[in-house]
């Protein structure tokens, strides 16, 4: 009798023990997940400030400029309007990383941006009174390092994606990923600045 | 493309490799100090008690008793050394002088530095540090301190905001940036703190021999009963004498290690800041103006010394001995840029003749006219900048520095035909216009019989041999020329006189040649000039010649008016340009030539000064400017030298040695 018991105790111990194991490993797995994914996420806000910041100093360029480029008025109107479109779709992705529709929105908005502004510095090159005004050249070393943080962080923001998938795909955490509510890859962020870019101005013989 | 994460990892493990030897040196220092206390003891005691005692577990008692010791004088040592730098990166930046930018900058320069700044933190997911900017410092260097990413300063001297473009200034940030990743400062306080621990061995040694000391004067004074105290003191001495050499040679060798790491971590910062900026073109440009530049990164500041290894390129000493703090400038750019023609970049003329100032004072100062190496002559120059020449290397180190030749390494058999007074009249000519576009009109002269065998054996000897061989081996031939006999001398003449008529009159370096080969013969002879003492204005135009014409040998058109105002840009003259080599006639220019033979010693040494910044343009001095320089030599009253010997010391990295 007292041997009976006796296995019955090492048995209940032991599985104790495996459930204790299980539940640690399990633990640290979505732990590991939720670190992760809350890393791109900050990458992702620390992306959000600079668009936002980018869309702030925009008009203030536009406005500085608008009296020197009389006859620019499309070029202008069409960077307000890029600018407009992308600030609806950064409101519209409203930090979820994991919405690969709003990211893509945002990314088209943000390529059509980069293409008018290009345009617009371009135009700017023919004026070089333009380069004179102070306010107008301290905008524009603004507005460039506002691009290259920008680049930056989606840089950041993009090797924490990787890292995140890469781990989510890997054994054992891709076997529970699902079942812990990480079923979706997140979306990495590029811009496509490419196509706006090859359409360049037009020019006109007057 | 350079893999730069596989850059990183090698040079982490490079400094985990030295970690291990640091860590053996320390311990080996002590269990050495420990066993040679023990001994001591030992042998004191034993002394003392006239073998009463066993002298073994005396020893090794003694030597345990020593490892501990040393060990708590080390951790003492360490420690201390531990608490006195936990002063933080503000303090550092305030001792080198540094001011606190703003957060809103004041000039578009600063406003720059601090978005590059902020950038960069975003790059490297790093809280932003403050900002120091050390005025006044016109060298281009940068430093890094603090103990936590949350308390790192980052300070830039004046030099890099206003000589910087942005990409530049974004890789010299970046590289700053990876110290306050890697936690190198940190590091280096630690290993700092290591090497100061063992050197407080050093002090405890001192302590006790001065202790000895103090025992012997007591037992001087107090009568000479005290034997025994005196016995004490000179043990006391002793024991010090040894603890001292003990940790002065750890301590010394730890120092050493940690200044190698010191240097692995420069290499590492800069492949992790290639990482970052995803731009290695940046980081190697700024390292490259560095080189450009006068000054370097020097800090002229007291307090620079003690923070050195922070900085971003070296700021004091040299960067090519196992002292410096930072690996030298050009392996750090060609780990960047492996393809980098060892140019350094410069930002206007007035640099760019500063650096060739010094090139052109070490050509002119080979088998030198009179003057004392070094003095400051030409009349722009200010004092402190001619104060660094000699670190200055001539420009054909970059082509001779593999081969270092001298003229023993060059077979005597080769040399010895070739320089056969019967054959001299063959390959003298030969070798003047081997590389020569016409070098056919040679060929043509011996058309015929014997003489046309020994032009195809030369050729065929020549043709096996790299053209400093041949620089080599027609100096030598030169030479031989000189000791012929009439009747070689005058074949020679002959065929030289041959290959004049056919040369044009603006060939300059063949008939630099030619003039060289007739002098050789004794058919030339230098006028005796009589020194006239007057200024340097009265001679502008045979110096316009002279700098025209040197200008114009190997280069094309719009190479030669850029070398020809490295050159003029030298003498403090009013401003010219080169005269066309079509209003040039050898003649003349040898006359041009005798003229500016009766200057004045200093006039002289200015002209070989802006003569070798003309030829250096390129970088190397070229087989026809060589002849035109010897020739001016000669005229000038220098000892004709092969200017390819220059002393070896001359002949290191172009740029290792300029920074």
């Amino acid at each position: 009798m007292v041997s009976n018991s006796l296995v019955l105790l090492v048995l209940l111990s032991g599985f104790a023990a495996a459930t204790l194991v299980v539940f640690v490993l399990v633990g640290r797995i979505y732990n590991q997940l939720v670190g992760l994914k809350n890393l791109a996420q900050n990458g992702f806000g620390q992306i959000e400030i600079q668009l936002k910041r980018r869309y702030d100093l925009i008009p203030n360029l536009v406005e500085c400029v608008k009296t020197y480029l009389t006859h620019e008025r499309e070029t202008l109107h069409a960077v307000i309007a890029a600018r407009n479109q992308a600030s609806t779709q950064l409101a519209a992705v409203n930090h979820q990383v994991t919405n690969p529709q709003a990211i893509q929105g945002l990314a088209s908005a943000e390529s059509v941006l980069g293409g008018a502004l290009s345009r617009m510095s371009f135009v700017m090159e023919s004026y070089p009174e333009l380069k004179g005004n102070e306010v107008v050249a301290q905008l524009t070393e603004e507005l460039a390092s506002t691009e290259n943080r920008i680049a930056f962080a989606r840089q950041v923001y993009n090797d924490s994606v990787t890292n995140f998938n890469v781990h989510r795909q890997s054994f054992p955490t891709v076997l529970l990923a699902t079942t812990l509510g990480f079923a979706e890859d997140l979306t990495l962020l590029e811009f496509e600045n490419a196509a706006a870019l090859q359409d360049a101005p037009k020019v006109a013989f007057a | 493309m350079v893999d730069f994460l596989k850059r990183q990892v090698h040079a982490l493990r490079e400094s985990a490799k030295l970690f291990f030897l640091i860590a053996a040196a320390t311990l080996g220092t002590v269990l050495l100090n420990g066993i040679v206390v023990g001994y001591l003891v030992a042998a004191y005691l034993e002394l003392e008690s006239e073998g009463k005692v066993e002298e073994l577990s005396v020893f090794l008692y003694g030597s345990l008793a020593g490892v501990i010791a040393s060990f708590a004088i080390v951790g003492v040592g360490f420690i201390y050394s531990l608490m006195k730098a936990r002063h933080g990166g503000v303090g550092v930046a305030e001792a080198l002088g540094g001011k606190l930018l703003s957060e809103i900058p004041s000039t578009p320069a600063l406003l720059r530095l601090r978005n590059v700044a902020e950038e960069m933190a975003i790059a490297y997911s790093l809280p932003m540090p403050a900002l120091y900017v050390l005025e006044g410092q016109r060298g281009i260097n940068a430093f890094a301190a603090g103990f936590t990413p949350q308390s790192a300063v980052i300070g830039v001297t004046e030099g890099c905001v206003e000589l910087l473009n942005r990409d530049q200034l974004q890789g010299v940030i970046a590289h700053e940036f990876s110290h306050v990743y890697y936690g190198d400062m940190r590091l280096n306080m630690q290993l700092t703190s290591i090497v100061n621990g063992l050197r407080s061995i050093t002090l405890v040694g001192d302590a006790l021999i001065d202790t000895g000391r103090m025992e012997l004067e007591h037992a001087r004074w107090n009568s000479h009963r005290q034997h025994k105290r005196a016995g004490g003191g000179y043990a006391l001495i002793v024991l010090g004498s040894a603890m001292w050499v003990v940790g002065l040679v750890g301590s010394s060798f730890a120092s050493l290690l940690v200044l190698a790491v010191s240097r692995q971590r420069e290499f590492l910062a800069d492949a992790r800041a290639v990482q970052a900026t995803r731009n290695p073109r940046g980081l190697a440009d700024a390292l490259r103006r560095i080189a450009g530049l006068q000054v370097g990164g020097r800090i002229r500041i007291s307090a620079a010394r003690e923070v050195s290894h922070l900085m971003f390129s070296q700021a004091c000493g040299r960067s090519s001995d196992i002292f410096a703090t930072h690996p030298p400038l050009a392996t750090r750019i060609l780990a960047l840029d492996p393809t980098w023609d060892r140019t350094p970049l410069f930002e206007s003329y007035e640099e760019l003749s500063e650096y060739n100032g010094a090139f052109g004072e070490a050509i002119a100062s080979i088998g030198g006219i009179g003057l004392a190496a070094g003095t400051p002559s030409r009349p722009n120059s200010r004092p402190n900048e001619t104060a660094n020449q000699s670190e200055v290397a001539l420009p054909v180190a970059v082509h001779t520095r593999e081969v270092a030749a001298t003229d023993e390494n060059i077979d005597p058999a080769l040399a010895g035909f070739v320089a056969d007074p019967l054959v001299i009249h063959c390959s003298l000519p030969m070798l003047m216009f081997w590389d020569h576009p016409q070098r056919s009109i040679v060929e043509a002269i011996f058309k015929s019989g014997k003489q046309a065998e020994i032009l195809l054996a030369i050729e065929q000897l020549l043709s096996t041999h790299d053209q400093l061989t041949r620089s080599r081996l027609l100096n030598i031939t030169l030479r031989a020329l000189r000791r012929a006999t009439t009747s070689e001398k005058t074949a020679t003449l002959d065929n030289v006189a041959i290959l004049a008529s056919q040369t044009s009159d603006q060939d300059w370096d063949s008939l630099a040649w030619l003039w060289l080969a007739r002098y050789y013969a004794g058919a030339e002879q230098i006028p005796q000039s009589k020194p006239l003492h007057g200024q340097i204005d009265q001679l502008v135009e045979p110096i316009l010649e002279v700098l025209s014409v040197a200008s114009q040998i190997d280069g094309g058109e719009a190479m030669s008016e850029f070398s020809f105002q490295r050159g003029w840009t030298q003498l403090g003259l009013e401003h010219a340009t080169s005269l066309p080599s079509d209003v040039l006639h050898w003649q003349e220019v040898l006359a041009a030539i005798r003229t500016l033979a009766c200057a004045s010693p200093r006039i002289k040494r200015d002209l070989l000064v802006a003569l070798g910044c003309t030829f250096t343009g390129d970088g190397e001095l070229s087989h026809g400017e060589i002849a035109f320089l010897r020739l001016v030599r000669l005229h000038l009253g220098a000892e004709d030298t092969d200017l390819l010997a220059a002393p070896r010391t001359q002949k290191k990295q172009c740029l290792a040695s300029t920074c």
